[in-house]
């Protein structure tokens, strides 16, 4: 990246900074107003660029149980939470605001988890995609609000 | 309860600088690169605790919260770091406050904030016909992405319960206003309101909620009394 697009690349994130900060010192405060659609990352492995995952995998999934000693730790430390809570957010983004950032973000955390051994490689090809659920009436009701095509990843050096 | 505009910035500050440290050990034990972005609050956290330089200390710490607003294209987690950032902000201000007017306009308008946070969140339940019939609350615990644990979403099939804790729930936060009219009441609200938000932690996972929200009731606290004080 040339140091003119870096320039422009943080003039535009400057420029930003004002929408961002908005929201924070003029909060809603809309706490759980209204059950938004849970979002539901997952991840496949493909053989090519072209084809489908041939399964989907919840990424960060819940865990069944958390017993009392690790809740009370987790009252002070649970970086893994903390991390889940921001990629949930960053899959609202993706689904609503079509956030590329927000994507890019849960792509890298996936190729992240990939490299430090915390998911098995099972193909050339990584697939992503977010699937939400709502109630709707009486019925819940699922949709695939967001899919990524199939992009490598590297293979292990 | 009352406290003296000093001390409830100083408590607030003291308050708001453990709640970053306990953030930054947070992401410690992280491999990658970010954690930077978190420790580095520590030692102005700590200079903070220890009233060493605390203008600079919060203009140190308000540039890092840019940089991680900037990184994050928003808060990191949601709610918790508005209201930690909303804090440090507020704080900011009264250090740079050129009169003890200015000084009170800023910690008044965080102490502000806090009460409507939970006033207002009680009112967008109380419009909300699924909250008053506690359909919310059970799609909280069944479907939605807070419950930390699959044995947590079990609660769902307590309905009589949820809609107890529902409505118990709304008429505190809407009621929270209320107890700024009693010396003696305030105290007892923000106990219940830790209470609240520890409960979020056991069951939701916001734990970031309780720390960062503690350090903004010793302003609340200072403005009850300030207030009052302005009546009689």
């Amino acid at each position: 990246m040339s140091a003119a697009t870096r320039l422009r690349a943080a003039l535009t994130a400057l420029a930003r900074l004002p929408a961002l900060i908005l929201p924070i010192v003029m909060p809603s405060w809309r706490f759980f107003d209204v059950i938004a659609p849970a979002p539901h990352i997952e991840f496949g492995w493909a053989d090519s660029a072209t084809s489908n995952a041939l399964a989907w995998r919840p990424f960060l999934p819940t865990p069944a149980t958390i017993d009392w000693p690790l809740r009370l730790r987790h009252l002070w430390s649970n970086a893994a939470r903390n991390e889940t809570l921001y990629l949930l957010a960053c899959a609202d983004q993706v689904c609503y605001a079509t956030s590329a950032r927000a994507a890019a973000e849960i792509r890298a955390r996936l190729e992240r988890a990939l490299a430090n051994g915390s998911l098995d490689r099972q193909g050339p090809y990584l697939c992503l995609r977010i699937r939400t659920v709502v109630r709707v009436g009486t019925e819940l009701q699922e949709t695939v609000a967001y899919s990524a095509p199939p992009w490598p990843v590297a293979a292990p050096v | 309860m009352t406290l003296s505009v000093t001390l409830a910035q100083r408590a607030a500050e003291c308050l708001l600088a453990a709640a970053f440290v306990q953030q930054a050990l947070e992401h410690l034990a992280s491999a990658h690169s970010e954690r930077w972005w978190w420790l580095a609050r520590i030692p102005f956290a700590l200079l903070l605790i220890g009233g060493v330089a605390p203008r600079t200390c919060l203009t140190g710490l308000v540039l890092l919260a840019l940089a991680a607003i900037l990184r994050y294209d928003g808060p990191y987690n949601g709610g918790s770091d508005r209201m930690g950032y909303l804090i440090l902000f507020s704080l900011w201000l009264a250090r740079l406050a050129p009169s003890a007017f200015w000084r009170e306009v800023a910690l008044g308008y965080l102490a502000t904030q806090v009460c409507l946070s939970y006033a207002l969140s009680g009112w967008v339940k109380l419009v909300n016909p699924d909250w008053r019939s506690g359909l919310a609350l059970r799609d909280v615990f069944a479907w939605s992405a807070y419950p930390v644990s699959v044995e947590v979403r079990r609660w769902a099939d307590w309905p009589r319960l949820l809609w107890v804790m529902a409505w118990a729930v709304l008429l505190f936060e809407l009621a929270f206003p209320l107890a700024l009219l009693r010396p003696h009441w305030l105290p007892w609200a923000l106990a219940i309101a830790a209470t609240l938000h520890v409960a979020n932690a056991w069951l939701f996972g916001l734990h970031r909620f309780v720390w960062v929200w503690l350090a903004g009731y010793p302003p609340l606290l200072w403005l009850q009394g300030r207030l009052l004080g302005a009546l009689v």
